[in-house]
């Protein structure tokens, strides 16, 4: 019995097989990267300044020179797309900064604690679970002023509960556990225990939600755009470009659709991931 | 000195706002150095006995001495006592963190207890309980029952405990890997110099193992049996 | 017909096979074995293919598994050209199968009576009450304290030898020729699990039924069987009557044999799996 376990291979699974077994995660994943390098290296891509207007050709269809046209002040709507990237995906990371570990932590203590912490910790997560998100979101800018930082904050503000019950879920399972229990009889107490024994439990389902949730998030920046509530213009943002092609949706559609069909593949893309994810997160899925 | 020493114990569970006495007026004294069984068809209540003298369930009520100091109810144990105390559980699949190599799992209590070299320490350990070296680089679920057990075993001896708990340490395994396991404890007692208190089902397991054995039955404790050989 | 009857089962060559990382994997490795009736044993431990055999005989080895075998008769018809549906005829008519964790077998959310009757509503053509009649009467025949009781009750409001029971009677109640019971107590306790061996002898006995008893405790189906078939690494390493275990030839069932703790062993080693490969 003992002797077996020397000539087992350790079976460590290459990133490639992983891959290859969900070829939708891998989609998701790939397009991911493309949305990452778009925005970073968005300067050299861009066909044209994405600010530069050209009133003798306003609302060109797609043609050689401007690959989707150009919307009513002559930008070339390309690299307005690639430009949008960029506070897109600055909005998502920093409303995931804000929620995810805001979230965890207050589940993770509220799951582990039990009692009048667990009481109080979750009456405030329902309270704010009850709260309209993007009608709270809006209101919030327009009392702080349109802005991403601001954005994210509003945004934020209304995400963290969906992380910390899902935390607090796992952790009550967790908490009558025999592992804890023997972590805690070799003296692993407080946030060493939370941190180095709960969070591992707790870190793929909220990985998993939050790739899928920021699809959902997407789509609310890009309302918050929409609106006129989000990035102040002339800055390329995907919302409020959709806003501007919705003017003149009839005649010339693809001031809409370019950005429109931006946000549909980011949001797919996230989804995608985020399914992908759920599976690779497990180690025991081998 | 009385390695375990319980007098008027008893143990309860709450549940919604409900008291419910598992164990009453429980009484019974260890010596160092032996094997004491704990016998009982499941439900009477020993594992939850044993988890108050592990620490870890906190609502009970009388007096409880564990190597020479005095417990509290409703308090965690006090540092010192901490380490010389460990459980060996009945699922070595549940005792186990699952996202947690096992060379990390026996590497964190020794890095808290400020051991100089950690790494050296987990290879004796592993090798204390007859498993290679390379079962470090391992998570739990690739490992056998029989496996599993013995990397709960070496986390337990981590602390170099003076008393071992064994909740039903056998019972989930095949007959001869419950052998080795017995092998295992019995050569383990005598090379750390532990108390050993087991709790079982099963009287034979008892019968080999302890030198002295108490009947649980619907909470109560009966008779402190001498199994032969007494030593 | 003649005074002699075919086996109950007649197996030659069985193999199990997996598809696996470093080729074909075979769990079970070509056993051949004959149960002429009465009780059999079929005894090994955790990966020793026992489970395994189990499971062809039922026709229930799913994909990627291979079965394939030599002959694999059952009262003297084939199996081995059975298709789905002639499999699910077999299972239950037939053969019938008790698992180990009636948790995990018996469905939550049914009532024990409704469980117990499913083998009559699939198989038997009866009206309601009779079914209700028999289901009582096979539920007081497994030593239900309480058969009424037992009938109305959830899984979850029986203890685990009661569980155990409701299994039994639900899969003796369609009269197989065959009981397969795949390490029925070893959920239980020590004092239950004689018991309930106990019960599941005394049944098959009086229904003429015969038994295969898989395990992986040799000293306890050896008080319970006839005949013991002893299984390490998908191979078949003895056959041998019950009363001869204490003078089996293989070092495997010697093991097997005197590793159970007891009184007697008191002070020293038990036989393990390494001694026996620093042995040979």
């Amino acid at each position: 019995m003992t002797t077996e376990i020397v000539n087992l291979p350790v079976p460590r699974l290459v990133w490639r097989k992983r891959l290859r077994r969900s070829p939708a995660a891998t989609l998701g994943a790939a397009a991911l990267i493309l949305l990452l390098l778009l925005a970073a290296f968005a300067p050299w891509l861009a066909p044209y300044d994405p600010n530069l207007q050209h009133i003798e050709i306003r609302l060109a269809p797609p043609s050689h020179a401007h690959w989707l046209g150009t919307d009513g002040f002559g930008r070339d709507l390309a690299a307005r797309v690639i430009y949008g990237t960029r506070p897109t995906l600055l909005l998502v990371s920093l409303v995931l900064l804000f929620t995810v570990p805001f979230g965890l932590t207050v589940g993770m203590v509220a799951g582990l604690g039990g009692g009048w912490a667990e009481r109080i910790l979750m009456r405030l997560t329902d309270m704010v679970l009850a709260l309209p998100s993007l009608v709270l979101a809006l209101a919030m800018v327009a009392v702080l002023g349109p802005g991403l930082f601001n954005g994210a904050l509003a945004l934020a503000l209304t995400a963290w509960p969906a992380y910390a019950r899902l935390a607090r879920a796992e952790t009550q399972l967790l908490r009558r556990s025999d592992y804890l229990a023997a972590a805690r009889m070799h003296g692993i107490y407080g946030v060493r225990l939370v941190f180095g024994h709960v969070l591992p439990m707790c870190l793929p389902t909220a990985v998993v939600r939050a790739a899928l949730d920021m699809g959902g998030m997407i789509l609310a920046i890009a309302g918050l755009g929409f609106l006129g509530m989000g990035v102040p213009p002339p800055t390329a943002e995907w919302g409020a470009m959709v806003a501007e092609g919705g003017k003149v949706i009839f005649d010339q559609w693809w001031v809409a659709a370019a950005p429109g069909g931006a946000i549909v593949l980011a949001c797919l893309a996230f989804n995608l991931l985020g399914d992908g994810l759920r599976d690779w997160l497990d180690p025991r899925h081998d | 000195m009385s390695a375990v020493h319980l007098q008027d114990v008893r143990v309860w569970h709450r549940s919604d706002g409900r008291e419910r006495t598992v164990v009453r007026e429980a009484a019974l004294t260890v010596k160092a150095g032996e094997t004491f069984g704990l016998v009982g068809p499941s439900g009477c209540g020993k594992s939850s006995l044993l988890r108050v003298l592990a620490g870890l369930h906190r609502e009970w009520s009388g007096e409880i001495c564990l190597l020479g100091q005095t417990l509290l109810p409703g308090r965690r144990f006090e540092a010192g006592l901490r380490g010389k105390v460990q459980m060996v559980f009945q699922d070595p699949y549940a005792s186990l963190h699952p996202r947690h190599r096992i060379g990390r799992a026996l590497r964190e209590p020794l890095l808290l207890a400020g051991e100089k070299r950690p790494d050296a320490r987990v290879a004796e350990l592993l090798a204390a309980v007859d498993l290679p070296a390379a079962v470090a680089d391992r998570y739990p679920h690739q490992l056998s029952g029989g496996q599993r057990q013995r990397v709960a075993i070496a986390a337990a001896l981590s602390l170099r405990p003076s008393l071992l708990l064994l909740d039903e340490p056998t019972s989930a395994l095949d007959m001869s890997v419950q052998a080795g396991i017995l092998n295992l404890l019995n050569r383990l007692k005598t090379e750390y110099d532990m108390t050993l208190l087991l709790v079982s089902h099963d009287a034979d397991v008892i019968a080999h193992m302890c030198n002295r054995a108490v009947t649980l039955r619907d909470g109560h404790l009966e008779g402190v049996i001498g199994t032969g050989g007494d030593g | 017909m003649t005074d002699t009857l075919p086996p109950v089962l007649d197996v030659a060559g069985l193999t199990v096979s997996f598809p696996g990382a470093g080729g074909e994997q075979r769990v079970v490795d070509g056993i051949s074995f004959v149960h002429p009736g009465g009780r059999l044993a079929l005894v090994g431990e955790s990966g020793s293919g026992k489970s395994m055999t189990a499971r062809a005989l039922l026709g229930l080895v799913a994909a990627p598994g291979v079965v394939a075998a030599t002959r694999l008769q059952m009262d003297g018809s084939d199996l081995s050209g059975l298709n789905e549906s002639g499999w699910q005829r077999l299972r239950g008519q037939r053969i019938g199968l008790m698992l180990q964790d009636p948790r995990h077998a018996l469905d939550p959310v049914r009532r024990i009576g409704s469980q117990v009757e499913e083998g009559l509503r699939i198989h038997r053509r009866l009206g309601r009450a009779e079914r209700r009649d028999r289901a009582l009467s096979m539920l007081e025949a497994v030593g239900m304290p309480d058969p009424l009781r037992a009938y109305r009750a959830y899984p979850h409001q029986l203890s685990g030898g009661m569980g155990q029971r409701a299994m039994l009677a639900a899969t003796l109640i369609a009269e197989p020729r065959l009981l397969i019971a795949d390490e029925p107590t070893s959920a239980l306790d020590r004092e239950l699990r004689e018991q309930v061996l106990e019960l599941i002898g005394a049944q098959v006995d009086l229904r003429g039924m015969a038994l295969l008893l898989i395990s992986h405790d040799l000293p306890q189906v050896a008080q319970h069987c006839e005949h013991v078939l002893v299984m390490h690494r998908g191979r078949l390493v003895e056959s041998l009557p019950a009363s001869r275990l204490a003078d089996a030839d293989h070092p495997y069932t010697r093991m097997l044999w005197q590793c159970r703790p007891s009184a007697a062993t008191k002070g020293r080693p038990l036989p393990t799996l390494n001694m026996l490969e620093a042995q040979t």
